[in-house]
């Protein structure tokens, strides 16, 4: 059976001018204008009811790839597909439909709520809009959501800014799962969160997927966060999957070099003070990437392979995934 | 619009001028609105005016016991009540073309910024073009090749005012539509129209309005240039710009007044938008707000 959702050697590039703009910039003595891989040719499934966590340093490319994930950018390579069926032949109106099965949270939960609609606009509009329940029943359906994400009807009324980050990100929540989605993409939902409001919106997020039956891809930076919803958990590193595990293997038996430094570099609760200094140097531009595998000027095993040839994925142990060579 | 019920109060609390700007703006709308019902004379119903009253002075009267505030003209017309009158037709024509000029340049603004490139540059290209040029300049050639009439004035005051929304629209707009809530508009599935103008157009308007109602006082000074030099609107229902151009020829012969107090209602009433303008300008701007 086909996953939910799958991403198949999907790639984006920014920066590149249309055949017209280089012409002109040619014409004007620009040059070529510098292009970023954003994302470089990655596979990922998220299968039903599965949370797929998705961990990396910022400016990796993780972001981009949930907007690929949501429909919101068109991947310059590769297919999205959903259910099988590949979005990019389908016309723009079936398109538009089977892409409301995907969902998004996002990162600034205030600044995703158009500050001009009342909470009850915001929940109404996708219902209306879309026909997804008779008049006369809407109003229980907004009722039923702001019950599942523990918010009182009362602040229906409310704007957007009388509300505080955690209420605002409920409220895209409930907003998010107004179409029935199968998967919501959750773009650091948490991370501009206080610490004691994390953990609420977390476990709103794990009771909505129990009661619900949802997939997530999960994006953050923070380990903690994604060790505790997933179960499984892919690692990016400038554009790049570079290692994909269910959630104990990876945390419990990390097989490329960079998920080794990257659990070292996170602070635990108990562990003595190590050196954190794991990985050396800055990491490298992403409009000119390193030769070979992405890590290897960073890399502490680093060979002459690693400079010349980028590592392919290779199955190091059963669901577990490393793109390294000496895996 | 409930952002705007909450700057109101600030507005007309504002300084002393703002508030008489205000008052003034105030009178003019209604003066303009009730002309028919307050003035003495219709000034241009010949069967209301008397000729052997012509050139009569301020504050003199009729032989029916008429007060002449301001006085006639060389036909007897109570200058007053052409001004009443002047004042509606100088409005109509300037909230005509603003209301048509908004329209065109928020469309056209809101595409620039939402398709970007290459749309973006070509409109942007062409609005730079319109701006390059004197507005009077592009009016008055318009004018040539359409021939007068009040119609054309509008559409030449929208032809050299719709690049200023254009621009403005399309500068917050692109700050706008960074914001996740536009993406998640569009993950909901929603058409670009509505994307467009239900959630991006309506928080443009803050910044919009205030550039309205400094363009609707150019619109009045455009279309009162233009018909000062008789390329405006019809004889036979002048604005303010023409009542000037009438009683300019008798300046000099000491009847001052056919041109003095039209010439005043128009410098009041563009003075009196610009305060109130830029008194919107500082209300919408979180960090003048004193």
């Amino acid at each position: 059976m086909s996953p939910l959702l799958l991403l198949d050697e999907v790639g984006r590039d920014f920066g590149s001018p249309g055949a017209l703009g280089s012409w002109l910039r040619r014409g004007l003595g620009h040059g070529e204008r510098r292009i970023v891989r954003a994302v470089d040719e990655v596979t990922i499934a998220v299968g039903r009811q599965e949370v797929v966590g998705l961990v990396g340093e910022s400016g990796c490319g993780k972001s981009t790839l949930g907007r690929i994930a949501a429909g919101l950018i068109a991947p310059s390579r590769g297919e999205v597909r959903v259910d099988g069926v590949a979005i990019a032949g389908l016309s723009a109106a079936v398109r538009r439909r089977s892409m409301l099965r995907v969902q998004m949270v996002f990162q600034s939960a205030t600044a995703s709520l158009n500050p001009r609609q009342t909470v009850r606009e915001i929940l109404l509009e996708p219902l209306r809009v879309h026909r997804l329940a008779p008049r006369a029943e809407r109003d229980d359906r907004v009722a039923d959501l702001m019950r599942r994400i523990g918010l009182h009807t009362g602040f229906l009324s409310r704007d957007p800014h009388q509300l505080s980050g955690g209420q605002c990100q409920r409220i895209g929540i409930a907003r998010a799962l107004t179409v029935a989605p199968d998967l919501v993409v959750c773009d650091e939902p948490v991370s501009a969160l206080d610490v004691s409001i994390q953990a609420q919106i977390l476990n709103l997020f794990q009771d909505l997927q129990e009661s619900l039956k949802l997939s997530y891809l999960f994006i953050s930076h923070d380990l903690s966060v994604v060790e505790r919803v997933s179960d499984r958990v892919a690692v990016m590193y400038l554009g790049r999957i570079v290692e994909e595990a269910p959630v104990a293997s990876l945390f419990g038996r990390p097989s490329h070099p960079y998920t080794v430094a990257l659990l070292a570099a996170a602070p635990r609760l108990g562990a003595q003070r190590r050196v954190a200094a794991v990985v050396k140097g800055e990491r490298p531009s992403p409009y000119n990437p390193p030769a070979g595998c992405h890590f290897h000027p960073r890399c502490p095993r680093a060979v002459e392979l690693c400079r010349r040839v980028a590592p392919e994925r290779r199955e190091v142990a059963p669901g577990h995934w490393s793109a390294c060579h000496l895996a | 619009m409930r952002a705007a019920g909450r700057r109101l109060p600030r507005l007309l609390g504002g300084d002393a001028i703002s508030s008489v700007a205000l008052v003034l703006m105030a009178g003019a709308v209604l003066l303009a609105v009730a002309a028919p019902f307050v003035c003495p004379q219709d000034p241009y119903d010949l069967a209301q005016i008397d000729i052997l009253d012509s050139f009569v002075p301020p504050f003199s009267r009729s032989g029916a016991g008429m007060l002449y505030l301001f006085g006639t003209d060389d036909q007897g017309r109570d200058i007053f009540s052409a001004i009443a009158f002047g004042l509606r037709i100088s409005l109509a024509v300037a909230l005509t073309a603003t209301l048509g000029a908004v329209a065109i340049g928020t469309s056209i603004g809101l595409a620039a910024a939402y398709f970007g490139d290459p749309l973006d540059s070509l409109l942007m290209r062409i609005a730079d073009m319109q701006l390059a040029f004197p507005a009077v300049l592009i009016a008055l050639m318009l004018l040539a090749l359409l021939g007068s009439g009040s119609d054309k004035v509008v559409v030449a005051i929208m032809a050299v005012q719709w690049a200023a929304y254009a621009r403005t629209v399309r500068s917050v707009a692109l700050v706008e539509q960074g914001k996740e809530y536009v993406e998640a508009a569009r993950c909901l599935g929603y058409s670009t129209m509505r994307v467009l103008f239900v959630h991006i157009l309506p928080n443009c308007l803050a910044a919009l309005s205030v550039v309205v109602i400094v363009q609707i006082a150019a619109a009045v000074l455009i279309e009162a240039t233009l018909s000062f030099l008789g390329l405006g609107v019809p004889i036979t229902s002048p604005s303010l710009g023409m009542l000037i151009a009438n009683g300019y020829p008798f300046m000099l012969s000491g009847r001052f007044w056919m041109t003095i107090y039209p010439g005043l209602t128009l410098v009041l009433l563009i003075f009196s938008m610009n305060a109130l303008g830029e008194r919107l300008r500082s209300a919408a701007n979180p960090r003048e707000r004193r």
